[in-house]
């Protein structure tokens, strides 16, 4: 009964979060943003571990592709799934502290699914529509992403959403 | 055990759901790349053909890297081979223009030996310098140039041409020349303006000075006085040199209260410090 009643919270937010980054107001020159959804729930998912962090990241990825419609339908349930998988497999595994461990996993989580993306763009590169992939917004989005990751991290924990059980930080 | 078996199943059914989820969410790609929505039928080849280009741009960049690396080998080699080619065609260059530098030279010299108003032979010193002890000096023509001892070696440049010395030893592919510093040197030389004459005679190589010897009674001086800077020139007295070939300056004169004459210092001509190509004047030369 507990677990249903976690998911569903957390679901709930998640989606909260999802309408809230629709309304976000679009920059004209890059198109890009920080990317709050993927932020919030990776540290859900490396506080969850892997059995519930897949299924939640499925869930949530498909929301998503249904917000998002130029994406390709699937590709962020696809995303989502992996990260949640890989995410959650690093429950209890990572103390890095609370800053170097949210600015460096989101770096690494920014470019893993570019890698992804990349990656089904190459599988589909005859169809080109399937992720718009621009070096600049990339960057621009990294660099969103690591400014976001602390305030998302510590908001996450002052909430209690997630508690990492962070051992005292060695940097 | 029948725990044991039920959580390993519920472990690998954790594992195959997230495989199914996957299978769904990519396939949903598939779905909406291939424009299956209208066509279910293109699902199929649309997945295969994706998997196909994974795997089959995988397996062509792998045989692409091992082609690569073959190629690189050939081309290792190849350019290996290339720089000793390199490196021969350098050697041949520079052994070129080390040709071409010295038929420069030898052009000079042959163009000096033309201008010579005497029949001569160049030749190159190939030994011997001004401050030796033994004030010989050997140059690269013998026996085979049909050189003969006491012929007069001469040096020429764009002043015209002086004195260097006379053969000594001819052997058969060099000879050996006496300068004109040499104390073993000697000939009859005249000053230029005031027609004095007298014997040139080497002092040896410690000073490399000349002298000029019995040029006549002291009053001869004291009416016609040689200015210091005169040049001496061969005279008509010297068996073996043309007249006028020039020898040296005046440097200085010594006047002695238990001769007759004086004694005037000269400075050589020719800078022996310096001096490559001689020519031996042959033939008649008066």
């Amino acid at each position: 009964m507990r677990f249903f009643k976690t998911i569903y919270f957390h679901t709930i937010l998640i989606l909260l979060i999802i309408v809230a980054q629709s309304f976000y107001p679009v920059s004209p020159v890059t198109l890009a943003l920080p990317d709050f959804i993927l932020i919030t729930f990776f540290f859900i998912a490396i506080n969850w571990g892997w059995e519930k962090a897949y299924i939640l990241g499925f869930c949530c990825g498909l929301f998503l592709d249904f917000f998002t419609p130029a994406t390709a339908l699937g590709l962020n349930a696809f995303l989502y799934t992996i990260i949640g998988f890989a995410a959650g497999k690093l429950k209890d595994k990572l103390f890095f502290g609370k800053f170097i461990f949210p600015l460096s996993s989101i770096l690494v989580l920014t470019l893993i699914k570019y890698a992804m993306i990349s990656l089904i763009y190459l599988i589909f590169r005859k169809s080109s529509e399937i992720a718009e992939l621009d070096g600049i917004k990339f960057l621009i989005e990294l660099a969103f992403n690591i400014g976001f990751a602390i305030p998302i991290y510590f908001i996450l924990s002052f909430t209690r959403v997630i508690d990492l059980n962070n051992k005292d930080s060695i940097l | 055990m029948w725990n044991q078996l039920l959580e390993f199943i519920l472990n690998k059914l954790k594992i195959l759901f997230f495989a199914f989820l996957l299978f769904i969410s990519f396939s949903m790609i598939v779905f909406s790349e291939t424009g299956s929505r209208e066509n279910m039928k293109n699902f199929g080849s649309g997945a295969s053909g994706a998997f196909q280009h994974l795997f089959g741009g995988f397996g062509e960049s792998i045989v692409g890297g091992f082609r690569s690396l073959k190629s690189n080998k050939v081309l290792l080699e190849q350019n290996t081979e290339l720089e000793k080619l390199l490196l021969e065609e350098r050697q041949k260059t520079a052994l070129y223009d080390q040709l071409v530098l010295e038929n420069q030279e030898l052009r000079h010299v042959i163009n000096f030996s033309r201008r010579l108003e005497y029949s001569n032979i160049p030749g190159i010193i190939i030994s011997g310098s001004p401050s030796n002890t033994n004030n010989i000096i050997t140059i690269n023509l013998g026996r085979g140039h049909n050189i003969k001892k006491d012929m007069p070696v001469v040096g020429y440049d764009d002043s015209g041409i002086f004195l260097i010395g006379k053969i000594d030893t001819v052997n058969i592919v060099s000879s050996t020349v006496i300068p004109i510093f040499s104390e073993k040197f000697g000939t009859g030389g005249i000053v230029e303006n005031t027609y004095h004459r007298g014997l040139v005679e080497g002092l040896g190589s410690f000073n490399n000075f000349l002298t000029l010897k019995y040029i006549g009674a002291e009053k001869n001086l004291e009416n016609q006085p040689i200015a210091i800077g005169a040049l001496i020139t061969t005279s008509m007295d010297s068996q073996l040199f043309p007249e006028g070939i020039p020898i040296g300056y005046v440097e200085k004169i010594e006047k002695r209260a238990w001769e007759n004459s004086s004694i005037i210092f000269l400075r050589p001509y020719a800078d022996f410090s310096k001096l490559k190509y001689i020519y031996v004047l042959s033939g008649d030369i008066r």
